[in-house]
């Protein structure tokens, strides 16, 4: 099967416009690391990010999960719709709710699992494979300009950022440094978009050390992260309701491409500077403005700014009004939407607010862990008299509990436990926690807006602080960040 | 000559602690402690490796304010009338610490002004201790 996935893969590679005329090509990474990592958000999301690459001609090379591996590499969450007729599975699924309810797996009670249906996939995700692809790629083409985008799962690093990793197909994983050195291959400019978790460490693909140090690469780099190498990113929800989509994609491609994911156009312009097109600056700055989630995202050259920052100034408490610029301008609108007031102590308003979010997801946090100590009497409650009346449910994959299956008893179970006192309780209890799960999420998207007013007050000092305080080549160095990441999404 | 050492010493060793305790309770009181976001965000070994850099970074000119404690106290707080005044050239010296090396003082000028007043208390509170041992 491996000779058969490489050998497809070299086929496919050779099919691709490598023609001697530089261009540009982006290169798509998707997929979770296992069926149960990889919800269906995550192949939407690819699928669309395709939509709009290909819609101004960009060639892309897309690696999703377990490349054209007919097994079930998706998994998602059914939701009924009214009119559709149910598949036998989703009509046993729901006679069996009240059981799966009963042992706390009605979320797996709802999952179903497929194939993924993205287009043109040209190999699968794990990690050596990807690898030797990669390499591949940049060494046939080492002048053609990439856009490298990544949308799956991500783990922190206990070291140092650039060991923060994209979690692979088949429970693997690559580094940043790993593909710092993929990346050296090439001699274009890249830019990148990694939307995981903890995917801020990526940004150590733009300098020459991938440990430490702010001495860029000579091949240009940056790119745009949902979050930073220190925190969890939003979405990966196993939802394919596209309402629910807040991750850092959904806004940042939206804006490059003038419409949102259901092909509304977008109320606002995205071309700022109006000059024709969007670039992926301009993209990233609608995202931070319009994004209502909790990601604190960021680009190459703002964590540039973080990592340039001197001790005589970062332990130093920033003092009197902003100066005049991006940032600023972004801090000024984002408080504006959340009635900050910008002339009386804005930073105290901030705080209370920020104080007040933390309290209440605290408060709900608190309230969760006593709804599911009664979901848990209850169920002990009911699962006590079921086994009873069923003493074979104790031991689920044994040939006694099979037989339940088999003979339809299963039914029966479901039945009977779906007329106990308790059950309606045990139903309310768990719809509550699932409500109190969206309320503290919900919260949490509040308390990092705040958070964001922060970091944009922090930005817009430290953009100023660095024309004032760092060298010549460390300037010139921020201003080719901002240039390269300034570009629009064809490079040339 | 032990008084002027220990001075020299304490103050050297706490002028950054001190220096960083005040602007922390500046930017609580303003609302705007960008530390505190930081220990929210970032992993704890992040700031303690921030807070060693600038120990070091800082040695130097916290040798010097433990060098200028040291000409005071020999100059002013051996005599009566001039022992009022006392460590009046810690806070003068951290103020024009500011002016010296930085392009916008006045975003730092509380900061340093305040860590000044402290880093005085620290000195009066040796030079008093040791003064009341010596009387008593």
């Amino acid at each position: 099967m491996a000779l058969l996935r490489a050998s497809l893969l070299l086929i496919g590679l050779c099919l691709l416009p490598l023609s001697s005329a530089r261009a540009d090509q982006a290169i798509l990474i998707g997929g979770g690391y296992n069926i149960n990592g990889s919800q269906g958000q995550i192949e939407l999301n690819v699928s669309w990010i395709q939509d709009v690459l290909n819609k101004v001609n960009m060639p892309v090379v897309t690696f999703f999960t377990d490349g054209d591996d007919p097994a079930p590499d998706v998994h998602y969450l059914h939701t009924k719709v009214e009119g559709d007729e149910p598949s036998p599975v989703d009509q046993l699924a729901e006679q069996l709710e009240p059981v799966a309810r009963l042992f706390d797996n009605q979320i797996a009670n709802a999952r179903r699992f497929k194939n993924h249906e993205i287009k043109s996939v040209i190999g699968g995700t794990e990690a050596s494979s990807l690898s030797n692809a990669l390499a591949d790629l940049f060494e046939a083409a080492p002048d053609d300009p990439t856009l490298l985008v990544f949308n799956g799962h991500g783990k922190q690093s206990k070291t140092t950022p650039d060991k923060v990793t994209m979690e692979l197909w088949d429970d693997t994983s690559m580094t940043a440094a790993e593909l710092h050195s993929l990346m050296e291959k090439s001699n274009a400019a890249s830019r990148f978009v990694f939307t995981q978790c903890y995917s801020g460490g990526f940004h150590r693909l733009a300098y020459k050390n991938p440990e430490q140090g702010l001495e860029l690469s000579s091949n240009m780099r940056c790119g745009f992260t949902a979050e930073s190498a220190y925190r969890l990113a939003e979405g990966c929800s196993a939802s394919i309701d596209s309402d629910d989509y807040r991750d850092y994609t959904t806004f940042f491609f939206a804006a490059l491409d003038g419409y949102d994911r259901q092909g509304e156009i977008l109320g606002v312009e995205t071309d700022t500077n109006s000059d024709g097109q969007v670039s992926m600056r301009e993209a990233h700055f609608y995202t931070l403005e319009y994004a209502h989630s909790t990601d604190l995202s960021r680009s190459t050259s703002e964590d540039y700014l973080s990592a340039w920052q001197p001790w005589y100034l970062k332990w130093s408490s920033g003092r009197g009004s902003l100066p005049n610029n991006e940032y600023a301008k972004l801090y000024r609108t984002l408080a504006d939407r959340h009635s900050i007031p910008l002339s009386d102590s804005p930073a105290k308003h901030i705080r209370e607010k920020m104080n007040m979010y933390k309290d209440t997801a605290a408060q709900l946090h608190l309230r969760g862990i006593e709804i599911r100590h009664e979901i848990r009497a209850i169920q002990d409650e009911l699962i006590y008299a079921a086994q009873r009346k069923w003493p074979s449910l104790s031991g689920p994959y044994t040939a006694l509990f099979q037989s339940l299956v088999v003979s339809g008893e299963m039914i029966q179970v479901a039945q009977w436990v779906s007329e106990q006192p308790g059950y309606l309780s045990l139903v309310d209890l768990q719809n509550e926690d699932q409500t109190l799960s969206d309320s503290i999420l919900d919260a949490e998207r509040n308390l990092t807006q705040m958070q964001k007013l922060f970091e944009f007050r922090k930005l817009a000092r430290l953009q100023n602080q660095l024309y004032l305080y760092a060298k010549p080549e460390e300037v010139r160095d921020y201003e080719k960040l901002v240039a390269c990441e300034d570009s629009p999404l064809i490079f040339k | 000559m032990f008084i002027s050492v220990l001075i020299w010493v304490v103050m050297t060793l706490a002028a950054w602690p001190v220096y960083v305790v005040v602007n922390f309770a500046i930017g609580y009181f303003m609302g705007e402690c960008t530390i505190l976001d930081l220990i929210d965000q970032e992993p704890k070994r992040n700031l303690i490796e921030s807070y060693k850099e600038g120990f070091m970074g800082s040695a130097v000119f916290a040798g010097i304010l433990g060098l200028v404690a040291v000409i005071d106290y020999q100059l002013l707080s051996k005599n009566r009338l001039t022992g009022y005044f006392a460590g009046i050239f810690i806070p003068i010296f951290c103020v024009a610490l500011a002016f010296i090396f930085y392009k916008d003082p006045n975003d730092v000028l509380v900061g340093f002004a305040l860590t000044g007043v402290a880093m005085w208390v620290i000195y009066k509170i040796i030079d008093i201790g040791f003064r009341i041992r010596r009387t008593g």
